[in-house]
């Protein structure tokens, strides 16, 4: 190293530490400073302590699990009407009575009788009888749905038009129809019994005379009739909820897809880690102003079940933000340079950071040669800028449809990678306040290209849905758009850009 | 130093009024050091808050080998490179013009170097040279050890240190022609 650049080094690392030189307290911090501190050490102090509450939350979650898991659906029918379960006067009742096999498939139970018959009985071509047999009481829901299967219910349509009188005929409807039926079980029973007992068909076989009605009203359980016998298992059906008429219109496609646009309004969340104010000296003003500005979009959603969909969409959306600054600068005569029209001219280079991106220019600052100022002096400069964002986004979303009184109405909330796709930023200088610099000339008025961001962002939102045919309804849709990331972050600062559009559009289901 | 031991114990115990009592003592010159690496006054004394804060985190991992004031002042500087670090792909501020002054010559320059306005000079420069030449000439710190703290090559470090030292040379031209340097 040269001397001279030692020296120089040597020169600012004395006069740099001289803790006596300069002017009286300029080395002083205010006394903000200290109460930031303070604030963030109790802060801190207050945060350590809380971690208690923590231990509720495992409690929280297991309560919850235990209330949402208990069975309350509705619908279930766990006892038969007892009207439709009178004693039939004769087992041929039961497997003749197409009133009384409607009675139970109306009251949603499923009756299936796993019986030991006389294999060498069957005379159902349709029917396999080896080893253990298998029948089906008369009167169960052989055609009715089950949990696992879906409406409509065919089996009354079906049964009506029945002989009742020929109970061999009814039966060979229901076996097969019986067998092929998911959910209900069958199982098969070793016989082990004397199967000469009945000379039945198997499928015609009335019901042992050891059941009774009472059996037929408790479902769910296992009735060992006799002890080597047969056993009779009730399955349980739940019949399928209709969906209110308002919720959903009667299509059967799960498919439906939306379009939307209207006005958005945006600005954004600014966290400071100290709220301590600007030094005056240096900022004087800060206003924004957020300006309406549009949205737009398309999503297509999947009819997940009778309240909920799921889907995802895509959007455009763009808003403006005004701001209005006013800084105070140092002003020096010394800096002047005589532009030979009467004024004299001050450079100052402009250097404007923001969320988005950067813009470097000069301003040139007049005054009048004959207006008398001190050597040093502050002026205050106005600089207004407009920044405007154009973002695209895509959430992914669920909605829970509901009726509020005569309205049908959804809530919808989910996530979205939002994408600002340009921001430019326009600013100009545009008056001096100061009494003896009157005139501030713009030499450069700066167009800012922002950098392109990608951030993780949510939406919720609320809406109406107004019908309008069966397969298209109309929707008013205001939406929260937030970010969960900040475009912004700096150790004190991060900035969250928000929006609250008010969608208008329409939904078409698909058939 | 008995008398720092005492008072880093009571600060590490969490006491408020001890803390003060540290923060008062040391204020000054860790203010004067924010004042170079910050490009105003507002940002140093951000850097002096989070500085501070951090101070009282670390406090137990004084060891007492040497002055308090350097260990403080090593964390601070460490405080203060983090937030450069972390700038570096990052804006710097949020949507503010802020006007560079002009590079004048002040009179009162000539009367003598003055901290303050040697100061003001060294917050003008860009940040990156403000970094580099507070981290080499005023810290003393070598340039293999600027680079890996600020994640930048050697030959950047030296880069930014040159170019720091011109601009400075202009706005001081009378003065080291004063001092014959």
């Amino acid at each position: 190293m040269s001397q001279r650049q030692d020296d120089m080094n040597k020169l600012f690392r004395e006069h740099l530490n001289d803790a006596s030189s300069g002017s009286a307290g300029w080395d002083h911090p205010s006394d903000a400073v200290w109460d930031g501190i303070e604030a963030r050490l109790k802060a801190r102090k207050r945060r350590r302590g809380g971690w208690y509450w923590l231990l509720g939350i495992p409690l929280l979650v297991f309560s919850g699990y235990h209330l949402l898991s208990s069975d309350q659906t509705p619908g279930i029918n766990l006892q038969p009407d007892p009207v439709q379960l009178a004693a039939p006067s004769s087992p041929a009742d039961i497997t003749g009575k197409s009133a009384d096999r409607g009675a139970f498939e109306e009251s949603g139970i499923a009756l299936s009788k796993i019986d030991t018959v006389d294999q060498s009985a069957s005379a159902d071509p349709g029917e396999t009888n080896q080893g253990p047999d298998k029948t089906t009481v008369a009167g169960a829901r052989a055609d009715g749905p089950t949990i696992s299967e879906k409406r409509p219910d065919k089996a009354p349509e079906a049964e009506a038009g029945q002989d009742p009188s020929s109970p061999a005929r009814a039966a060979q409807k229901q076996l097969p129809e019986a067998s092929g039926r998911a959910g209900v079980e069958q199982t098969e029973h070793a016989s082990t019994t004397d199967r000469t007992s009945s000379t039945t068909p198997a499928r015609t076989e009335p019901l042992s005379e050891s059941t009774t009605t009472s059996d037929l009203r408790q479902p769910l359980l296992m009735i060992p009739l006799e002890s080597n016998q047969s056993r009779m298992y009730f399955s349980r059906e739940i019949p399928a909820m209709e969906p209110p008429e308002a919720l959903r219109s009667q299509s059967t496609s799960h498919w439906t897809l939306s379009a939307y646009a209207g006005p958005s309004w945006g600005s954004r969340h600014m966290t400071v880690a100290n709220n301590r104010p600007r030094l005056a000296k240096v900022l004087l003003r800060q206003q924004e102003e957020p300006v309406l500005q549009a949205s737009l979009g398309t999503s297509i959603a999947y009819q997940a079940s009778r309240r909920w969909d799921i889907g995802i969409g895509m959007e455009y959306a763009a808003f403006l933000l005004r701001s209005d600054y006013q800084h105070q600068v140092r002003y020096s005569r010394s800096g002047e340079v005589d532009n030979g029209q009467g004024a004299f001219e001050s450079n100052y280079r402009v250097e404007i950071n923001t969320s988005y991106g950067r813009v470097e220019t000069d301003i040139v600052v007049e005054r009048e040669s004959d207006a008398a100022i001190p050597e040093h002096t502050f002026i205050n400069l106005d600089f207004l800028m407009e920044q405007s964002f154009r973002y695209v986004r895509i959430p992914v979303f669920a909605r829970y449809h509901f009726q509020a009184g005569k309205l049908r109405m959804f809530g919808s909330g989910g996530l979205a990678l939002q994408h600002l796709s340009s921001s430019t930023l326009d600013f100009k200088a545009i008056q001096s306040m100061s009494d003896k610099v009157r005139r501030v000339k713009q030499l450069h008025s700066g167009t800012l290209r922002g950098t392109n961001r990608t951030t993780l962002g949510f939406q919720v939102g609320l809406g109406v849905e107004i019908p309008g045919s069966e397969q298209l309804s109309f929707i008013i849709n205001p939406t929260l758009n937030g970010s969960l990331d900040p475009v912004y972050s700096r150790e004190l600062i991060k900035i969250f850009p928000y929006t609250i559009d008010l969608r208008l559009g329409v939904t078409y289901r698909f058939r | 130093m008995h008398q720092d031991a005492q008072l880093v114990r009571s600060c590490i115990a969490g006491d408020l009024t001890s803390q003060r009592a540290l923060y008062e003592t040391y204020k000054r010159p860790l203010f004067r050091l924010c004042m170079r690496y910050a490009s105003s006054r507002e940002d140093a004394e951000d850097f002096l808050q989070d500085g501070f804060i951090k101070i009282y985190k670390d406090l137990k991992q004084y060891r007492h080998e040497g002055p308090l004031g350097a260990w403080m002042r090593k964390v601070m500087v460490n405080t203060i490179l983090q937030h450069f670090r972390k700038q570096k792909n990052l804006i710097a501020q949020v949507d503010v013009a802020t006007l560079s002054e002009q590079y004048q010559q002040d009179e009162r320059i000539t009367s003598g170097l003055d901290a303050e306005i040697l100061t003001n000079y060294i917050q003008q420069l860009p940040a990156g040279y403000r970094v580099v030449f507070n981290m080499y000439v005023v810290e003393g710190y070598p340039h293999k050890e600027i680079a890996k703290k600020l994640g930048i090559s050697i030959g950047t470090s030296k880069s930014q240190l040159s170019k720091a030292k011109a601009m400075l040379r202009t706005q001081l031209k009378h003065v080291f022609i004063g001092e014959r340097l």
